[in-house]
């Protein structure tokens, strides 16, 4: 697993030197790397011309999942293990059979933590008019049991673009210049089908393999990265792939459109969301996510 | 879905490419491939089926129908062997009580089946996909679903309750409340009203789509047999499903919603299977009863080649787009739209009227005025709402005098005939849009003064064609729209029944459209081919956000004052917004205050405060907290806490909170004070204030409270890149699980010797075990002689990923590296 044997000397002593000491004598404070993927994000995004959005932690069922097309009582609900929050009796809006919540928005809607930041989109459409250029860092919830890969709370970051004429080509060319930029090598993005109710066509995005180029082959990392454990020939970041998957996206579905007043016949547009702390895992090769939320210094000092 | 390689080689006459190969193309086009492994001779491909491909998609059909398109294999011819049915001992009734919950039933008696082990080639099958064989008749059952993804059951025909003639009757039901079932597996399930099940006269044999039941169970006495091929809501045995704890293999295809087509395929290839594995010349084979209420007409859908590239950003051709259609197997027409609406205009005249009529369902044999124009328009090609009023906002509005063939002319008929009612808002386009005068009726211009539509029973009671300025119906004119705003061609399309997912439900836009089209030819096009168009970077300066600005000023200047930044959960044992379901017993609370993280983050870095190289631990927090289900904010706190033992600390951590708060108070111009209600000095002038919550050597802000007070402003500047090592190649090292070991070390050197050559050598000497070395104490002396020396004191950290080292370990290595500053004639001190 850890880095044992002669390969480490090399490493240790840069990071050392580099890292810890000179900047703890420089008597700086540290961010959290959530917080440094987040502005590197927002950096550069905004350069593109993205308005930074945000939206709240507790959310309702509409803007969760009815007016992202996610309706009641449908499979596609069980990607999203959520929270509910209790709330007094009597303010549970809807009657479990309602067939759906499209073009409805409850006012007393059942309160939920946040599965995602996609809500944002829907409550910024609500407010500005089209054309828009938006990403949503924030933080998200789901329930599930927490191990190395899967936290209870999490940060993602939202993106939407609507235009006349916004297509998958633009899609495509913005992701690339998003990864190309924040892992300071050029990355290529590759589309393959998905499915999220509020995108159609939805896509999974893979990029190429940061640390061997996309060529699938291990590298001799002098960060002591290898692992020499799995002992697999392949590069032991994207599992000698080639390919990291690394986000949900797809074009704008029309009825988010419809749903929050946006003509879908004038107007069209993507969407993406990305999870934060897996490009902030990936980035500085932290191998548990559970990390990121202990309040250690022992992790953020490094940063 | 498991899918057995050798198993889906059978759906082909070819032979198929390597697993590898296959599991690439449904990754690239179709859905994602979770795992392939082998076993024995078979490989086993684990596909993740996608949510909107559940419905045709979770059976080894399904995957090779997929597997023909991308690879342009052909599928084998199934012939299913006709099985002579006939008279048998008992007959069956079928009795469905409710018809939305089960769409379509189908049963079978059979006579005379000799139930015992099944062959090889269905146990290999099964065994194949992990399934387990149990006997002949509940094996077939289950491999059809496996097979078809159409769900079966098998009911011991002499374990139902007989009326006096020896008949059978099944009665698809809800449950009554109380009413109990034991499952299969035994376990007893207490029904109620919303749970439908399967009965007979007098016993529930079965929870519909989902279990079982004991009572009928197939075991190896059994002679005489029930086959149930059905199809039952999605949505009801999602609900049942969850309520009662019991997922199946059956529930989850159910759930997904499966064409009530499969139910006929399923009944006849399982009666075949039995008369083959199960028989013998004296089987006897009953005829389906089949209970089909509502048949779906077959899904009409379109796209233009014009539609496709605006999304994909292609530039695909009418001849690909067919290429690719014909690819999929679709049928399909192209047509002009205009012509499709000329055409029809005169095929339907005389069809009756009927408020309400469903297009899926009733069309093109009844119709409503609204249910016209849709249904012409969707054999054009274009999907439209289905409501008058939905439709009249739909169309693009135009005068009177621009009216051409295939404008649709809106009325209002309000008090005429029977209740029809009328709308001002729009239901389900642009929901909410509306307009002055309501609106119940519209027709299709069709030229000259002409008219087409369907007209209510106060009037003609069927589609006609009139003179628009003649008849009644229109004499409340409401307005003209236009649904055609171009003449190019559209690819018609018939959806085949299995897909779902391409059908119109719920609502106008949620599926049925041209983006599902355009999905399934981006998909099988392939999105690699789709080009990267690069967006411009000196785009306009977008908006600041305020509350990211400052969030960000704040972690700046306390990074500056040396604090680090920490992230806490936001989970909690105690709060006032409380989780339905929480993840733990102390964790069920959202967090109402920074301060109790940052103080335990303070015990527990204070602990590592050596091994950080820290004297003083400082930290921050920003996130949010929570008053209540309404009331979310984001809040700061600061923590300082000093590592070394020393008298007065708390004095010391108060007097260093103090100082951060003024220098926070400068650089926010925005008085910040420590203490509730005390206007103290470091108001910046502002006249506003914010209060702190001291506690301890912690301070916490209602950081949106400062926010709103604040300015706006029109840039981040560097607000948002400063600190952030975006372009430097870090790299996390872990974290040791195990103690870590102090030692000191002070030279007395000349004063030509810097710091950094001897924390070298330290370095070199100590190995992989050292990981943390710090200057903490430095002097300067000048001899006698007048010769300058310096004394340096460095404080090393060792520490190991794999064990707790020992005193001698450690003392060993300190023995190295005293060995070496010694050679150098460094004196230690």
């Amino acid at each position: 697993m850890n880095n044992s044997g002669g390969n480490t000397e090399k490493g240790l002593k840069p990071s050392l030197k580099e890292g810890l000491v000179d900047q703890l004598e420089s008597g700086l404070g540290h961010l959290h790397p959530v917080t440094q993927v987040i502005n590197s994000a927002i950096s550069i995004f905004d350069k593109l011309g993205f308005v930074v959005a945000e939206g709240p932690e507790i959310e309702s069922e509409y803007y969760n999942f009815d007016a992202l097309n996610v309706a009641p009582n449908h499979p596609a609900r069980d990607m999203w293990d959520t929270f509910w929050l209790k709330q007094p009796q009597g303010l549970f809006a809807r009657p479990d059979s309602l067939e759906s919540g499209v073009g409805l928005k409850p006012d007393n809607s059942r309160k939920l933590l946040r599965t995602h930041t996609s809500p944002v989109q829907i409550r910024y459409m609500e407010q500005n008019k089209p054309p828009l250029k938006i990403i949503a860092p924030g933080k998200t919830f789901r329930y599930e049991a927490t191990d190395a890969t899967h936290e209870a709370q999490f940060y993602q970051l939202e993106g939407l673009v609507i235009g006349k004429d916004v297509n998958m080509s633009d899609m495509k060319g913005t992701l690339e210049y998003f990864f190309t930029q924040f892992f300071n090598k050029k990355t290529d993005i590759r589309l393959r089908p998905s499915f999220f109710p509020f995108v159609e066509p939805g896509v999974e995005i893979d990029m190429s393999c940061f640390r061997c180029d996309g060529k699938g082959l291990k590298t001799s990392s002098k960060e002591g990265l290898v692992d020499q454990g799995e002992a697999g020939l392949g590069c032991n970041v994207c599992k000698g792939t080639g390919f990291i998957e690394i986000m949900g996206a797809g074009m704008v579905h029309p009825v988010v459109l419809n749903n929050v007043g946006i003509n879908p016949k004038e107007w069209q547009g993507f969407a993406f969301g990305v999870g934060v702390d897996r490009l902030a895992m990936l980035k500085y090769g932290i191998d548990d996510v559970r990390l990121l939320y202990q309040g250690d210094l022992r992790l953020t000092n490094q940063f | 879905m498991l899918i057995s390689y050798k198993w889906l080689q059978e759906h082909f006459e070819d032979n198929l490419p390597e697993p590898q190969k296959i599991a690439d193309a449904l990754t690239m086009h179709s859905n994602e491939i979770e795992s392939i492994e082998t076993k024995g001779d078979d490989f086993i491909i684990d596909v993740k089926i996608l949510p909107n491909r559940a419905h045709d998609c979770l059976s080894h059909e399904g995957i090779a129908r997929e597997v023909s398109v991308l690879l342009g294999l052909s599928l084998k011819k199934k012939n299913i062997e006709v099985v002579q049915r006939g008279d048998t001992i008992h007959s069956l009734a079928l009795d469905i009580q409710d018809k939305k919950l089960c769409p379509r039933y189908q049963g079978s008696i059979i006579e005379g089946v000799k139930v015992g082990p099944s062959p090889d080639w269905l146990k290999e099958k099964l065994h194949a996909i992990g399934q387990r064989s149990i006997n002949n008749i509940v094996d077939i059952t289950n491999f059809i679903m496996f097979e078809t993804g159409q769900p079966m059951h098998a009911f011991d025909a002499d374990k139902l309750t007989k009326d006096n003639a020896g008949n059978i009757s099944i009665i698809i039901r809800k449950a009554k409340e109380g009413e109990k079932i034991v499952t299969l597996d035994g376990k007893e399930v207490l029904l109620n009203e919303n749970i439908l099940i399967i009965s007979d006269s007098t016993d529930t044999l079965a929870i519909a789509g989902i279990k079982g039941g004991n009572k009928a169970e197939v075991d190896t006495n059994t002679v005489n047999i029930i086959l149930e091929s059905a199809n039952f809501q999605a949505e009801n045995v999602r609900r049942t499903a969850q309520s009662i704890g019991i997922k199946t293999d059956s529930s989850k295809r159910f759930e997904n919603e499966i064409t009530p087509e499969f139910a006929e395929k399923g009944m006849s290839l399982a009666v075949s299977l039995v008369k083959n594995i199960a028989g013998d010349g004296l089987t006897k084979f009953g005829e389906t009863v089949d209970i089909y209420p509502y048949k779906r007409k077959p899904y009409v859908s379109g796209v233009s080649v014009g539609e496709v590239n605006k999304v994909l950003g292609t530039e695909l051709s009418e001849a690909k787009v067919a290429e690719i259609l014909n690819k999929l197997k679709f049928y399909f027409e192209i047509v002009r739209p205009i012509d499709v609406v000329s055409e029809l205009s005169q095929k339907f005249l005389g069809a009756p009227y009927k408020y309400g009529a469903s297009i899926s369902y009733d069309a093109p044999d009844y119709f409503d005025c609204s249910s016209l124009v849709s249904y012409i328009y969707s054999r054009a090609g274009i999907s439209i709402p289905r409501m008058t009023i939905d439709q009249y906002f739909f169309g693009r509005e135009i005068n009177r005098d621009e009216l051409e063939l295939g404008d649709v002319i809106f009325a209002s008929n309000n008090g005429n005939g029977p209740s029809t009612p009328t709308h001002k808002k729009s239901k389900e386009f642009l929901p909410g849009s509306s307009v002055d005068e309501s609106i119940d009726h519209n027709g299709i211009y069709l030229g000259d003064g002409k008219v087409l539509h369907a007209s209510g029973l106060w009037h003609k009671g069927s589609v006609v064609i009139e003179n628009l300025d003649d008849t009644p119906a229109f004499k409340n004119l409401r307005g003209f729209r236009r649904i055609l705003e171009n003449n190019e061609n559209r690819f018609v399309v018939t959806v085949p029944t299995e897909r779902l997912d391409l059908v119109a439900k719920r609502s106008f836009l949620v599926s049925g459209n041209k983006e599902d089209l355009i999905e399934e030819i981006g998909r099988v096009y392939g999105y690699e081919n789709v080009v990267a168009r690069m967006p411009e970077v000196s785009g306009e300066k977008p908006k600041t956000n305020k509350s990211v600005y400052y969030i960000n000023l704040v972690r700046s200047i306390l990074v500056d004052a040396g604090f680090s930044e920490v992230y806490n959960y936001a989970f909690v044992n105690k709060g006032k917004v409380e989780a339905a379901n929480p993840i733990a017993e102390d964790k069920k609370f959202l967090r109402d205050n920074l301060t109790d993280g940052i103080k335990n983050s303070l015990d527990f870095n204070v602990r590592n405060a050596p091994l950080l190289g820290l004297e003083e631990v400082k930290i921050f927090e920003v996130g949010k907290v929570f008053e209540s289900l309404e009331n979310e904010y984001y809040s700061f706190a600061i923590g300082i806490s000093v590592a070394k033992n020393m008298k007065k600390k708390d004095v010391r951590e108060k007097e260093l909170i103090d100082e951060t708060i003024g220098i926070l108070s400068e650089k926010l111009g925005l008085g910040l004070s420590s203490q509730e209600g005390s206007s103290d000095h470091r108001k910046a002038g502002l006249g506003q204030e914010i209060s702190g919550k001291m506690d301890g050597g912690v301070i916490e802000f209602n950081l949106s409270e400062a926010i709103n007070i604040l300015p706006d402003t029109d840039t981040y500047g560097d607000v948002i890149a400063s600190h952030c090592d975006s372009h430097k190649e870090m790299v996390y090292r872990k974290i040791s699980q195990y103690p870590f070991m102090l030692r000191d070390v002070a030279l007395f050197v000349s004063g030509d010797i810097s710091a950094d050559d001897i924390e070298e050598v330290i370095v070199r000497e100590s190995g992989d075990l050292l990981v943390n070395v710090k200057l903490f104490d430095i002097f300067k002396k000048t001899l006698e002689d007048g010769t300058e020396k310096i004394s340096y004191a460095f404080r090393l950290v060792f520490q190991s990923q794999e064990k707790t080292l020992s005193d001698d370990e450690v003392n060993l290595i300190m023995d190295k590296v005293y060995g070496e500053l010694k050679n150098r004639g460094w004196e230690i001190r």
